[in-house]
């Protein structure tokens, strides 16, 4: 495409960047002009939103963005001067956020990301709905709409309704994350701004309070039914959180592929949509919890380069399929890894002495963690001992039956877990590093375990890492694995 | 692997073994005067620094002769393998066609013994970064030269 000329910032750049600043400054500037204690130097905290504001406008003039041969180049910055060249052929996702405010006003927040980076590598605030297009068209050289509607040539394969994402809120249990976020949101705000000095108010009073009058009056037995209540109670309430959630973040989730294009949209207030190109994609990672199995679903994922720890949970980790019947599973991922047929994987299990090294190491972890917490258990220990080693024991017993790795030409699989499974796929021309590692007590068995390292592994990700095989076969397979993938080309 | 970074790791040790045991010391000496504590708690403790420094100091020594036995590299026309670790040991390869770029980088006093690290970028994130130290400095060039070349190229 030919190059262009330069382009500008949306002018309601300014518009949202007045409005992240005045969240930050505003509110507590508010707060402390209606204080008691007047002309802290909190009231000097006010003024700083001047500046900002100049910096802003500042920061909207003087930013600018073309296309050229084959790179994006963005210049910013008055005093400082800072320009970046970002390949095309390196930006993977221009991803867009879009909250009510921006879907208002017809303008988007743009992240670009590129492989090989923890953040993405620009970040737009903000850019019209058509600027946005012309950027995926340039980038990607392929004609695309936003993925809000389905566009021509464009087939949907996932699509998820409200009864859906109900029924994932009830599965993935996310309610812990709303109700932290909620409880560390409170607490910030009351500290920072002395709620409780000001007001004689205290939460720890109050709990101690309710609970000392509480149960003054409660016979004993009804303590424990009151406890018992509660944390029923709380299990509900979490769940009832998770479903929000879910029906919030992930509304009218939907999967599209367009050519070799994967895209994602979601969200209710804030829409977040995600392009993948089927290339980028580095591992595909299957997940199947216990409430998974008995609903015959499971959960799908996919790593991308170029993602990599970020404060959002998906960045660089693409939701697929938060939630697919399995049955689906293997048509969904002949579609996303062409060449890929997940029936005529042949499974290898690993070695058949790892059952006895996992039982050895969990009862050495039963009796280590009671012991160590003894003092403040006393005879608790003994039951805590029991407890857990009953669960090694039947982690010994399942889980070596269950794990299994398979290796073709192509492609290179690892799937683990008993109650929670997992099962990770990748390209093997995406395969980056092989390490074939051995503990000592590897050694001592004459095992290794296999580790493939692939692009863009999320920080949280389980990575492909096969355990407990025999000595030779993993020699065995790392080499194979390194010939193969350096006998494939990696492509970002 | 050269042995002269058995030497560098002996030194670096050194110095960080002095700053531990420094470090100790000032903190016992400020917590005695602090608390006062009697004199036979003052004797024990000093007497626990004194051993504690002398096992870091004798480790911190013997460790480079031990981690230099097991590091190794083997270059092929397809791969470099790098073999390290004593207890937990590893055979990382990397395909030549995987390397993004290298680094060949010196500190002050790998410079003085003729050192160097050769660090090879790959694309991946647990192996982000591949490491070789303690390698002579032209032998580092020399590898470094020899994956660059040769391979075929990528596109990125």
């Amino acid at each position: 495409m030919t190059p262009s000329d330069d382009r500008r910032l949306h002018p309601f750049s300014l518009l949202f960047s007045l409005v992240t600043g005045a969240w930050r400054y505003v509110l507590p500037a508010l707060f402390v002009l209606f204080a008691a204690r007047r002309g802290a130097w909190e009231l000097w905290f006010t003024f700083l939103i001047i500046p900002y504001a100049a910096a802003s406008i500042l920061r909207y003039l003087t930013y600018r963005y073309r296309f050229a041969e084959d790179e994006l180049v963005i210049r910013s910055g008055m005093i400082f001067h800072n320009e970046r060249h970002i390949p095309y052929a390196r930006i993977h996702n221009i991803g867009t956020v879009r909250n009510i405010l921006h879907r208002m006003l017809g303008v988007a927040d743009v992240r670009i990301e590129t492989a090989g980076g923890q953040e993405p590598e620009a970040r737009i605030q903000v850019l019209g709905m058509e600027a946005v297009d012309e950027m995926r068209r340039r980038v990607f050289e392929r004609k695309r709409e936003t993925a809000e509607a389905p566009a021509p040539g464009e087939t949907t394969l996932l699509h998820m309704n409200p009864w859906d994402l109900a029924l994932l809120g009830l599965v993935d249990n996310r309610g812990g994350v709303v109700i932290g976020a909620a409880i560390g949101l409170v607490w910030e705000m009351s500290w920072q701004f002395g709620l409780f000095e000001r007001t004689g108010f205290s939460p720890s009073d109050l709990i101690r309070a309710f609970f000392s009058r509480s149960l003054d009056r409660l016979p004993p037995g009804a303590l424990a039914l009151a406890t018992v209540g509660a944390v029923l109670g709380f299990i509900v309430l979490l769940r009832f959180f998770s479903v929000g959630w879910a029906l919030i973040n992930l509304h009218g989730f939907r999967l599209a592929l367009a050519g070799s294009d994967l895209s994602t949209v979601r969200g209710l207030f804030t829409r977040v949509t995600a392009s993948i190109p089927l290339h980028r994609i580095q591992v595909v990672v299957v997940r199947e919890k216990p409430l998974h199995r008995y609903l015959g679903c499971v959960e799908v994922k996919v790593e991308t380069a170029g993602g990599g720890p970020e404060q959002e949970k998906q960045a660089g980790k693409e939701w697929l399929a938060p939630l697919l019947p399995k049955e689906r599973l293997a048509s969904l991922l002949a579609i996303v890894q062409p060449g890929l047929s997940l029936e005529s994987l042949a499974w290898e299990p690993v070695d058949p002495r790892a059952g006895r090294r996992i039982l050895k190491r969990e009862l050495i972890v039963a009796a280590l963690v009671p012991l160590a917490f003894a003092y403040f258990l006393r005879w608790w220990a003994i039951l805590l001992f029991a407890v857990m080693a009953l669960l090694g024991l039947l982690q010994a017993r399942y889980q070596p039956g269950r794990m299994g790795y398979a290796a073709t030409d192509a492609f290179v699989a690892w799937r683990s877990g008993w109650l929670w499974r997992k099962l990770s796929i990748a390209r093997v021309a995406k395969i980056q590093a092989v390490t074939l590692a051995a503990s000592p007590f590897d050694r001592r068995y004459e095992m290794a375990s296999v580790r493939v390292d692939t692009a863009g592994a999320g920080a949280s990700a389980h990575r492909i890492r096969i355990p407990f095989l025999d000595a030779q076969v993993a020699r065995g397979l790392a080499a194979s694995l390194a010939t193969r993938a350096q006998a494939s080309e990696f492509r970002w | 692997m050269d042995p002269r970074s058995i030497i560098l790791d002996r030194i670096v040790g050194g110095i960080v073994a002095g700053a531990i045991t420094l470090g100790q010391l000032i903190a016992l000496l400020i917590v005695f005067a602090a608390t006062g504590m009697p004199g036979w708690g003052i004797g024990l403790a000093l007497a626990g620094w004194v051993v504690f420094s002398g096992v870091l100091t004798w480790f911190l020594q013997i460790w480079p002769a031990l981690h230099y036995r097991h590091q190794a590299y083997r270059l092929s026309p397809e791969r470099i393998e790098i073999r390290s670790g004593v207890w937990w040991r590893s055979v990382t390869s990397v395909p030549r066609s995987r390397i993004q770029h290298t680094d060949v980088a010196q500190g002050p006093l790998s410079r003085h013994l003729g050192l160097a690290r050769l660090l090879l970028y790959t694309a991946g994130t647990d192996n982000a970064q591949v490491e070789l130290r303690g390698l002579a400095h032209e032998t580092a060039l020399r590898i470094r030269d020899h994956l660059v070349a040769g391979g075929p190229d990528d596109a990125v």
